[in-house]
């Protein structure tokens, strides 16, 4: 894959490989620096020592490690709400979500971020005042409230922050995601700077950081330059086996689709004004030039206007690619000056051919930073809803052909399976004529994550057309009953998961009883929750809608029917059947109580040695919440003896930390929550810690 | 539960404070627990935060108790912080970070976001020195690293090819 890359970037420019020679010098020392030693007198007690460059696997080692740090130097826990609540973002996808303004509006308006610089608190930096405080000068006298004192540090001492809470604050750094930003020598990045700082920031910084690329203009010299670094350390990475893998970083790749139309059309639009102001001119202009063409005859000179737009072309003389150079600068920010292409030019001849060339372009530029993301990766198309209403009509301009090509080649080239198209909600525009071909061309598609809503039948079958598609994932539809039976009539066995987020139009029962239930009987995943709008519908599934389902649906493994607040303790036992169920998700079904339930089947969930859940916990807990992989969160008692488990790991080892305990509670407060970083497990009892119960869970 | 009840808090030391409910109901762990829970008459301990900070905390909630948009008040990261809580915020780095983390641990989303926030205030536009020198950060790179690092971050990376 990177051989073939390199071949299409060395199309247009020189090799953005490091050379053989520069990686097999970099290999010592990168196999140095990636080997453990023994460096501590420059350590912090707190950082983990590790070298910089490792594999991404040993990112998330270096992560655990430093939590159990945490641990022993007695901080709590870093995988509390916040951590569970950037866990939930994560899997709640938002299909109405904007194109994020952070990000976008930072690159329209490059101003913003440096009037916020300004207005950034002073900061101590001399020694006497940065002992006492970074925040704010004389801080530590305005810590007295009026509710108590606070305790004042008498020594400055180096504090640890969680990963989790690292990330938390670079959150609310400038995003680096925009690979213009990236390069912006104007911009000095935060994020870089933090990725600087010791090895605990550079790992929560470089995850920020690369976490999502933005593709607002993937013509853009800025888009050339990110490939690359990431060609340069998927390269290394495939070379040494030792420095990490930028590639396997980046979790997303968003090309906003209509940014990228607009630039091309207005690209256009100026080539072609500038071509007919060129061409007014060039019969105006051409005696008077006459005279400034002193070095050789005018068609010579012509000559070499038209043919050394190539900045690399051998041969060329030195002056007269400068000034070409320069001409294609101005006439046109995307050409870089290292391409092979023919910038474009603002000559009457090469119109054509430089609109052409430049869709050619943005395909092999796509096609390139793709196959650079590794397989499986999401590749998010995004469509901001700022102008939903005439996006279809920008879309369906001749300019948007030339991009949907261009990612529809690079998904091929990169073989990506995984393709997320988010729609804004409420968005109501006819489907895209780009859409289907993109879709219907990707036969590899095993994911479809559609936010895209239409009621378009050509669009519904390029669905069904995929053969080998198994996972769908559906937001915001505003499908019929008739289409969506239809659906499930067609995709049939091969659909193992489905995901259903409920907007304007909930999911009838009837497309559960006769598509869902009949058809699509090998399905693992089952992911319909009812997503409470402000003025939207109410949940409308029931009992008798759900339960054919689970009936006939052996294989579920993960269910997720939150917020259906008409379902109940008939579909609870249902699920109670379901030998290979590993994820449960039943948040906000208050009529879900679990009362009659003697036993479960659920052999994923169980312990080891055949000990079920024990009948007494299942009578006195009530199952509110349970949710994520092999997490089981408990959150209500009804009787005597409250319990509460938050953010448990696992049922078995719940039993395994109970159990430590001969007697059950009787009365009192246990409260048991974990650290799911951590893999451990705290309880209090009576409202102090017991160690002897912090168990370890990993 | 009535919207005028008090709810009896334990800090780690075992100092209690006694919140009204609605105050209580700021922190989300809080509120999730007394809803399944009910108000049971004992106090909540929470071991994980100490009294100083759980002042503050309070302090902050009582501030906001009326505030309609509590919840998304700091949802924008660009929005400048508001007059008061900039004021509030002016701690010490040791109290910034233990309120950090008893918002973390309370489940208190603004107060979490106010303060990461001002961390990150702090951070803007600072070398990755000025940013050690700041928070008293030890350098804990080795020199090939560093190289490596300035190499990686890509600029310098850049300007080789």
């Amino acid at each position: 894959m990177a051989i073939a890359a390199s071949a299409a970037v060395n199309g247009l420019s020189t090799n953005p490989f490091p050379s053989s020679d520069i990686v097999a010098a970099l290999l010592p020392q990168l196999e140095r620096m990636t080997s453990t030693d023994d460096n501590s007198a420059n350590t912090t007690p707190t950082a983990t020592p590790a070298p910089v460059s490792v594999p991404h696997q040993q990112l998330q080692q270096l992560e655990q490690e430093q939590l159990q740090l945490q641990a022993l130097h007695g901080y709590h826990t870093s995988s509390g709400p916040s951590a569970t609540y950037q866990r939930t973002q994560s899997k709640y996808k938002q299909p109405w979500r904007r194109t994020r303004p952070e990000i976008v509006s930072s690159r329209r308006n490059p101003a913003r971020r440096l009037q916020q610089q300004s207005t950034t608190p002073p900061t101590t930096t001399t020694k006497d005042e940065s002992d006492m405080s970074a925040g704010e000068p004389g801080s530590i006298d305005s810590i007295t409230s009026g509710m108590g004192d606070l305790t004042v540090e008498s020594a400055r001492t180096t504090i640890y922050l969680p990963h989790d809470i690292l990330l938390a604050i670079f959150s609310h750094l400038p995003s680096r995601a925009n690979a213009q930003q990236y390069y912006d020598r104007a911009q000095p990045s935060d994020l870089l700077s933090c990725s600087r700082v010791n090895m605990a920031w550079r790992i929560a910084a470089l995850s920020t950081i690369w976490q999502t690329i933005l593709l607002p203009d993937p013509l853009d010299r800025s888009c050339r330059r990110l490939l690359h670094l990431l060609a340069s350390s998927h390269a290394s990475a495939q070379i040494t086996g030792k420095n990490y893998d930028m590639t396997e970083i980046v979790q997303r790749v968003e090309v906003d689709l209509l940014e990228a139309t607009e630039q091309l059309a207005e690209e256009r639009m100026e080539a072609a004004a500038s071509a007919l102001a060129n061409a007014a001119a060039m019969t105006e202009e051409q005696p008077r030039q006459e005279p400034r063409l002193i070095v050789g005859p005018p068609d010579i000179t012509s000559n070499s206007q038209l043919n050394n737009t190539d900045s690399n072309t051998p041969g060329a003389g030195a002056d007269n690619t400068t000034s070409t150079s320069a001409e294609a600068g101005s006439s046109s920010r995307n050409v870089d000056s290292d391409t092979n292409r023919p910038a474009v030019s603002t000559n009457t001849s090469s119109n054509n051919f430089n609109s052409t060339t430049t869709d050619g372009t943005m395909t092999d530029h796509i096609t390139t930073l793709l196959q650079f993301i590794s397989p499986f990766r999401t590749l998010s198309i995004q469509l901001p809803q700022e102008i939903e209403s005439s996006a279809a009509d920008v879309l369906t301009r001749s300019a948007s052909i030339p991009a949907l090509e261009a990612i529809r080649h690079g998904i091929q080239e990169a073989q990506i399976r995984e393709l997320d198209m988010p729609s804004p909600m409420y968005c109501s525009v006819s489907t895209f004529p780009g859409m289907l071909d993109l879709i219907s061309n990707l036969h590899t598609l095993r994911v479809l994550i559609l936010g895209y809503s239409s009621r378009d039948w050509p669009l519904l079958k390029a669905i069904i057309s995929l053969p080998l598609l198994e996972n769908l994932c559906v937001f915001d539809s505003c499908w019929s009953n008739q289409i969506w039976v239809y659906l499930f009539t067609s995709l049939g066995a091969q659909l193992r998961g489905l995901t259903v987020l409920q907007g304007r139009r909930p999911l009838q029962g009837i497309v559960l009883r006769e598509g869902i239930a009949p058809f699509c009987k090998n399905l693992t995943t089952l992911s319909i929750p009812f997503i409470k709008l402000m003025s939207g519908p109410c949940p409308v599934l029931k009992d008798q809608d759900v339960i054919p389902v689970l009936k006939t649906c052996h294989e579920l493994q993960v269910i997720n029917v939150s917020g259906q607040q008409l379902l109940g303790d008939k579909v609870l036992e249902a699920m109670a059947d379901l030998w290979g169920l590993q994820t449960l998700d039943i948040r906000e079904c208050p009529l879900m109580t679990g009362q009659n339930i003697k036993s479960v089947r659920w052999q994923s969930i169980q312990r080891p040695g055949g000990l079920r859940m024990p009948t007494w916990l299942l009578q006195r807990v009530q199952v509110t919440i349970i949710i994520r992989l092999d997490i089981i969160i408990i959150t209500t008692i009804t009787q005597v003896g409250s319990i509460i488990l938050w953010e448990v790991w696992d049922l078995r080892q719940v039993l395994e930390v109970l159990g430590l305990r001969p007697q059950r509670p009787s009365c009192g407060l246990l409260l048991c929550s974990t650290s799911m970083a951590m893999g451990r497990i705290r309880l209090r009892w009576g409202g102090s810690v017991n160690e002897k119960m912090n168990h370890p869970l990993t | 539960m009535s919207a005028h009840s008090q709810i009896l808090l334990t800090s780690s030391e075992g100092t209690e404070f006694l919140i009204d409910r609605d105050i209580a109901d700021k922190s989300m762990l809080l509120k999730c627990m007394l809803e399944d829970i009910g108000e049971i008459g004992q106090a909540v301990p929470l071991p994980n935060v100490s009294g100083p900070i759980l002042t503050k905390v309070i302090e902050y909630c009582t501030h906001h108790r009326d505030d309609p948009n509590f919840l998304s008040a700091n949802d924008d990261v660009t929005a400048d912080i508001d007059e008061w809580d900039l004021e509030y915020c002016k701690v010490d780095q040791g109290t910034l970070y233990e309120l950090i983390l008893a918002a973390n641990y309370l489940d208190i989303k603004p107060l979490m976001d106010l303060t990461c926030k001002t961390v990150a205030n702090m951070i803007k536009a600072k070398s990755p020195e000025e940013i050690r020198k700041t928070f008293n950060i030890t350098n804990d790179f080795t020199p090939e690293e560093e190289d490596q690092v300035r190499r990686e971050n890509g600029k310098d990376w850049v300007d080789e090819h």
